[in-house]
């Protein structure tokens, strides 16, 4: 498991990109060298007048942030777009079944009342699930705040302080809370299978008057709602071993974007054991999980 | 009164109509409409009391109309679509029973999904509809929202978890309905 923790990979660009009725993508308008042309929107965002801007893409999904029914229910539209290399058969079965256990599992999780978006629609046929946008006062350019971003602009801002500050207390807090919510994951019945700073989230209250502008990109705040998302790797298990190892993806991933933060992570334990029953056993299982994850990167 | 609603992202030159009626008085003569399959009133004819908000009543035209773009329909037209689209399960029969027109309906929610002018539908509306006219908002829809009717036909009783405010409660609920409606059909 271990081997899978990718480096996080540089956030993309904001793109603004123009739809026009007969979808050339190469109307993407890019600010920087790397030139991305993404592939046709899925319908009927394909022939949409409402703003629609990609905010992230990834091996898999294109993340764009445009409405859902009316301007002030912003929401998040997910794209898996067909892969030319794969049979279109089973790409088509591939990706419906992807979109589903995704928003089956988000819609597991509301009702459980774990903090992760809404879902609003979906197409599995056109490989497109449409969820809340997670909003935060700090976002900057009209996007949310990640938890990675919200611990590198805190960083950034607090570079004088040592660990031992009091200062350290929001972050503290945050680690506390991550684990609790985690804990509540767990507790409904769902791994999510790709824990990382970046798919957690802050939320926080948007003032109606206020534009994306003002928010800058130092500003930031840490005392938001964590809320989980990327569902696209999840599963249903109660399995202890199944659970240690998501909070061993969670610990490693944090350890090499966050290396500064290391010894704080036992706070994110903390955090996890009071919050369900099952949550010792699962932490007595997390301290194997770890013998054998040195195990194995001794042996290479 | 037909009031043109509207939605993101509609195919072009599509648009929708919502009207909103209190103290039908006729309600038996509209399902006789219905039943008889009268080609000439052909609107999506909803119980207002089995709607929670605006949003709730607009995701399931969005539905419909995606699902008749697609060509992937399971009922007669694009407005038997709409009343089925806020099932949240596939039998079609219940969810006319659930949702659409009664006899006993109080409250009549209309929707119109059309490329041509509301005019005939309007002229229409008010020769088949006796009842109140009222705008099509929010603060309107609440009044006829039947919450119980709602957690029974979609199943999801209330639960003995810690109170929580009632804005709250709403939005949880609404939330819940939007992804059994999405997740129609999935398998
Ligand atoms: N619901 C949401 N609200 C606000 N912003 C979001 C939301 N979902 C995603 N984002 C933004 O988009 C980014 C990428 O989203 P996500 O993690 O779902 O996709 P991904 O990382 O491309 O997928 P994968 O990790 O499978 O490659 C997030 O880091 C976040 O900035
Ligand atoms: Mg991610």
């Amino acid at each position: 498991m271990a081997t899978t923790i990718a480096a996080p990979v540089q956030e993309p660009p904001l793109t603004n990109i123009k739809h026009t009725t007969t979808q050339e993508s190469s109307t993407a308008e890019t600010s920087t060298s790397t030139t991305f042309i993404p592939p046709p929107l899925p319908a009927p965002f394909s022939h949409t007048t409402a703003p629609i801007q990609l905010i992230a893409h990834g091996a898999e999904a294109l993340l764009y942030k445009t409405i859902f029914l009316t301007p002030d229910q912003p929401c998040i539209l997910k794209h898996r777009p067909a892969k030319s290399w794969r049979h279109p058969k089973l790409d088509v079965r591939l990706t419906r079944h992807r979109i589903l256990t995704e928003a089956r599992i988000l819609v597991r999780c509301r009702r459980e009342c774990v903090p992760v978006p809404a879902v609003l629609a979906l197409d599995a046929d056109a490989g497109w699930l449409c969820s809340e946008f997670i909003e935060s006062s700090h976002g900057v350019q009209g996007r949310g705040l990640t938890v990675r971003e919200g611990l590198e602009r805190w960083r950034k801002n607090n570079s004088s302080l040592t660990t031992s500050d009091d200062l350290l207390g929001s972050v503290r807090d945050l680690l506390r809370r991550i684990g609790e919510v985690v804990a509540r994951l767990h507790a409904s019945g769902v791994i999510h299978g790709d824990l990382t700073s970046s798919n957690l989230m802050l939320r926080s209250m948007v003032r109606p008057n206020a534009s994306a502008e003002v928010s800058s990109s130092e500003d930031v705040s840490l005392s938001g709602e964590v809320v989980l998302i990327d569902f696209g790797l999840a599963s249903m298990s109660i399995q202890d071993e199944d659970r240690a190892v998501d909070l061993y993806v969670l610990e490693r991933a944090m350890g090499s974007t966050h290396p500064w933060l290391e010894e704080e992570f036992g706070l994110m334990l903390d955090g996890y054991k009071g919050s369900y029953k099952g949550a010792n056993v699962t932490l007595k299982r997390l301290e194997e999980v770890r013998m054998r994850g040195r195990k194995k990167s001794m042996i290479g | 009164m037909l009031s043109k609603v509207p939605i993101a992202h509609l195919p072009t030159g599509l648009s929708v109509y919502v009207a909103l009626y209190f103290d039908v008085k006729n309600p038996d003569f509209i399902c006789e409409q219905l039943i008889n399959a009268n080609s000439v009133f052909e609107f999506a004819l909803i119980d207002a009391k089995s709607i929670l908000s605006p949003m709730h009543l607009l995701a399931a035209v969005f539905r419909a109309i995606n699902d008749a773009e697609a060509k992937r329909m399971k009922s007669r037209n694009i407005h038997s679509e709409v009343v089925f689209s806020l099932s949240s399960n596939n039998n079609i029969a219940e969810s006319f029973r659930k949702f659409g027109v009664t006899d006993k309906t109080k409250d009549l929610l209309v929707v119109k999904i059309t490329d041509s002018t509301p005019e005939p539908f309007e002229r229409l509306l008010n020769e088949y509809v006796q009842g109140d006219s009222v705008a099509f908002t929010a603060e309107n829809l609440v009044k006829s929202t039947d919450v119980a009717h709602i957690r029974k036909a979609y199943k999801l009783p209330l639960t003995s978890r810690p109170a929580v405010d009632q804005p709250c409660q709403q939005q949880e609920l609404e939330i819940s309905i939007l992804g059994l409606m999405a997740l129609r059909g999935a398998h």
